[in-house]
């Protein structure tokens, strides 16, 4: 160990000063966040109630009766809900004032870990922790515009009774299924073609068929969506056409909507899995290639024998990213339909399910929440299975 | 040295928060937000603004329109309602997500007080649509009466004059006839992605989509016999080949206007306002080609014209200035001279009827709209003998999401049986409503 992290590693003989200003504005910033947390998202509503001495409770506390009026504790609350943002920067005011008191604290290598940490682990609780307990919370209650009232399991009796559900269900996992069966095999197919050395401008063609990726799924859908028209001049009426076929209604069809989609999403994606194939291969050592050649192994023995084991890892990622972007579809069906509704529901996903009844429907809350969380859980279900199945987790002794 | 660096940075952070406080000074204009969904309408808004500065010198505005798509717009208004944050001062609010909104009645302003004698001059009917318990919550646009465009020069080389259609009997000879002179038109068209014409044909026959006689507990009445018949009759027609299932699911749709653009439709039935898109959007194509005249009926006698789609504008409590921004919608949506730019501007039939009689207005040789078509909109508008209202409540848009996604497409694209299908479709609509 050098001697400049000696000195740094050192605070034991310099005593830390005013250690309270550090609790006491921890405890200031966490009832600040608290108030803040308290007004569920109210806040200006409920400043402008406040300020102009109207029923600020309601937001808090419930309505008051006639005549009733807050305790010390519950006026204490609102004066702090009201003044929160006073409250949250004077604790961290606080804490910064206790750093600059002690500056060593700034060099000290056994806080340094946490404080680079810090950003993942606030933007997990704020942005994953904090809305999943609050939608698991939802999912038992029925939301109204200014109440929420609890109702059990009836958010989820009525989702499984619901056969829009089933169908939107059959959706996903069928574009999962498709999607994950195209979006493997060929761009592996690819990534060879590319790495091969009798290849010519593979950089031209590297470039072509990464372009998509870069392209916005919003007007790559709309560019689709005029695509499959139905008009006779659309695109791919004119294709049928060159093959002597008449021209075809594709986005009122089960399954050539379904191509649609899925086209879409190959289109867009073929691309990036090629890249992540390439790395792969290119990874794999020459050596054991060059072995195998002295064998006398050929073309295909080498493919099976080294290429596909040694790219297990880079398939296992792609399967997983591939499983989770195919049952968190919406994007691609919504642009291409034009909206969240397509003739009977051929393009309704999971996700669009969600959003039909959390943001096209009224009061339907609680049970777009309850959607959410069974989608959750089949995601993680089927994830955790595949990655079971191909070895990741689990059964490592047996390796 | 640290301390003092500290201490400064602190100081500017201050400074820099008291500057913006102080920087938040009130303009001399108060500045409205409105959003809408139809670009047509914010040029009318932005011209009725200028109007109004020009009439109230010491209640200055500054309106600033947004237009967003259909969907997005009704999605962020009903989120930023139900959170209590976000909304604009006014919305325009499509009828069939009215209801929609209107769950949201307590954060909008009751309109009536503002209307004063505008309640009794505007069309009752269209008010109620967009009212609840007995408060107007928007002001409407226009009553968007059905009409039938006919093709004039395609009907006459078929010899067929469309003044004599007077049922859909009548229309459906007519459409053999025009099929028989020429193979390559047709007739009409028949909508999957909406329901115009259906609506018309089961309001003639006395029916709704929705029973809505307990206001409190509408019911869904989708397997009616107006329903069979109307379906039975669309059927019919595309039997015969001489309507076509109307690409991109109904005529205001991107493609179905395309479709109208190539001049192969002999008649389109639909609300007046759809003469816009025509001016604006088909164009040149169908320049002269359409007269407007009245609906075919079953039988005479029906009512000849429902009053469908439409926008009602709400103003919204929760915002601090909702007071001047009501008054601004009454100014903007139901005056007269609101109602005389309704028509010359966006083309629609406004609500308030004294415009109706005036010539000046309605035979304005200038007017677009009378340049366009062959016959005078407000002409046929008077000859109709009844303009129907149609019920729009909180049911009324899932059982449009489904007869537009599911419904239309079995009956007219796999051509199903309409007993069965209607059978099926009112057991679902009804699970849907949980």
């Amino acid at each position: 160990m050098s001697t400049a992290s000696v000195r740094l590693q050192n605070p034991s003989k310099k005593k830390r000063r005013a250690l309270f200003l550090l609790f006491v504005g921890a405890a200031v910033l966490i009832l600040g966040i608290a108030a803040l947390l308290s007004l569920g998202g109210k806040g200006t509503k409920f400043d402008a109630a406040y300020d102009a001495h109207a029923d600020t409770g309601a937001y808090i506390f419930g309505t008051l009766a006639e005549g009733q009026s807050y305790n010390a504790l519950q006026s204490f609350w609102l004066l702090v809900a009201r003044s929160r943002n006073v409250w949250m920067l004077g604790g961290l005011l606080l804490m910064a004032l206790y750093v600059g008191l002690n500056p060593s604290l700034l060099y000290s290598q056994s806080i340094a870990p946490y404080v680079f940490v810090l950003p993942f682990v606030l933007t997990f609780l704020i942005f994953f922790l904090y809305p999943l307990i609050s939608t698991t919370i939802m999912s038992f209650q029925s939301i109204k515009s200014d109440s929420s009232t609890w109702v059990g399991f009836k958010n989820y009796n009525d989702l499984f009774k619901n056969d829009t559900f089933y169908t939107a269900v059959t959706n996903s996992l069928r574009y999962t299924v498709i999607t994950c069966a195209l979006l493997i095999p060929f761009p592996l197919v690819f990534a060879y073609m590319l790495n091969a050395k009798s290849m010519k401008l593979s950089g031209v063609f590297k470039a072509i068929l990464f372009i998509p990726v870069l392209s916005s799924v919003v007007v790559a859908g709309i560019v689709f969506r005029m695509m499959f028209s139905e008009l006779d001049g659309a695109l791919m009426n004119q294709v049928r056409e060159l093959f002597g076929l008449s021209p075809i209604i594709w986005l009122k069809g089960e399954w050539t909507a379904m191509f649609a989609m899925v086209l879409l999403c190959c289109w867009r994606w073929t691309g990036m899995n090629i890249l992540y194939y390439m790395a792969g291969i290119k990874s794999i050592p020459g050596e054991l290639y060059e072995a195998a050649d002295i064998d006398g192994a050929n073309a295909l023995q080498k493919f099976w024998k080294i290429g596909w084991p040694l790219l297990k890892p880079t398939t296992i990622y792609v399967l997983t990213i591939s499983i989770y972007a195919g049952l968190s579809m919406f994007t691609e069906s919504y642009m291409i339909f034009g909206n969240n509704s397509s003739p009977k529901n051929y393009g309704l996903t999971i996700v669009g399910y969600l959003y039909r009844y959390g943001f096209e429907k009224v009061d339907k809350f609680g049970f777009a929440s309850a959607v959410g969380l069974v989608l959750l859980l089949g995601a993680m279900i089927i994830n955790l299975l595949q990655l079971r199945i191909t070895g990741v987790i689990g059964k490592r002794k047996g390796d | 040295m640290k301390k003092i660096l500290a201490m400064a940075l602190t100081v500017c952070m201050l400074l820099s928060m008291v500057s913006i406080a102080v920087a938040e000074s009130t303009p001399a204009k108060t500045k409205l937000t409105l959003w809408t969904f139809i670009s047509q309408h914010d040029k009318y808004y932005y011209s009725m603004a200028d109007a109004w500065n020009a009439d109230h010198p010491d209640q200055q505005i500054e309106l600033e329109c947004v237009t967003l798509g259909y969907d997005e717009m009704h999605n962020k208004m009903k989120v930023a309602l139900q959170s209590g944050e976000g909304a604009p001062d006014i919305c325009d609010v499509e009828v069939g997500q009215f209801p929609n909104i209107l769950a949201y009645s307590d954060h909008l302003v009751e309109l009536e007080s503002y209307m004063g004698d505008y309640m009794s001059q505007l069309v009752k009917s269209r008010l109620d649509l967009y009212s609840k318990g007995g408060h107007l919550y928007g002001i409407p646009y226009h009553i968007g009466a059905t009409v039938t465009f006919y093709n004039v020069a395609m009907l006459e080389a078929a010899g067929i004059d469309y003044k004599t259609i007077k049922t859909w009997d009548d229309w459906y000879n007519a459409g053999l006839k025009l099929k028989e002179s020429n193979p390559n038109v047709y007739m009409g068209n028949v909508e999957t992605s909406t329901q115009w014409q259906t609506a018309l044909m089961i309001t003639q026959q006395g029916s709704e989509f929705v029973d809505n006689s307990d206001e409190a507990n509408p019911k869904p009445t989708i397997n009616t016999p107006a329903m069979l018949k109307a379906i039975q009759t669309q059927q019919s027609w595309l039997k015969a080949g001489i309507a076509m299932v109307c690409p991109g699911g109904q005529v205001d749709t991107e493609e179905g206007k395309a479709w109208l653009a190539t001049n192969v439709c002999a008649s389109v039935t639909m609300p007046l306002w759809y003469m816009s898109r025509f001016t604006d959007e088909i164009g040149d194509a169908c320049k002269g080609e359409y007269a407007i005249s009245t609906c075919p009926v079953f039988e005479e006698g029906q009512s000849q014209s429902v009053g469908l789609g439409g926008t009602g504008t709400v103003v919204v409590k929760d915002n601090p200035n909702y007071d001047l921004a009501a008054q601004f919608d009454v100014y903007a949506k139901a005056t007269k001279a609101a109602a005389e730019k309704i028509w010359s501007q966006l083309g629609f039939d406004p609500c308030n009827k004294e415009v109706w009689t005036d010539t000046a207005v309605t035979h304005d040789a200038s007017n677009k709209f009378n340049q366009y078509f062959l016959t005078n909109a407000f002409d046929t508008l008077l000859s109709i003998n009844e303009i129907k209202g149609v019920a729009s409540t909180s049911i009324s848009p899932t059982i449009n999401t489904y007869l537009s996604t599911t419904l239309w497409n079995e009956v007219y694209v796999d051509m199903a049986d309409p007993a069965s299908a209607l059978e099926e479709a009112q057991t679902a609509i009804e699970d849907e409503l949980f």
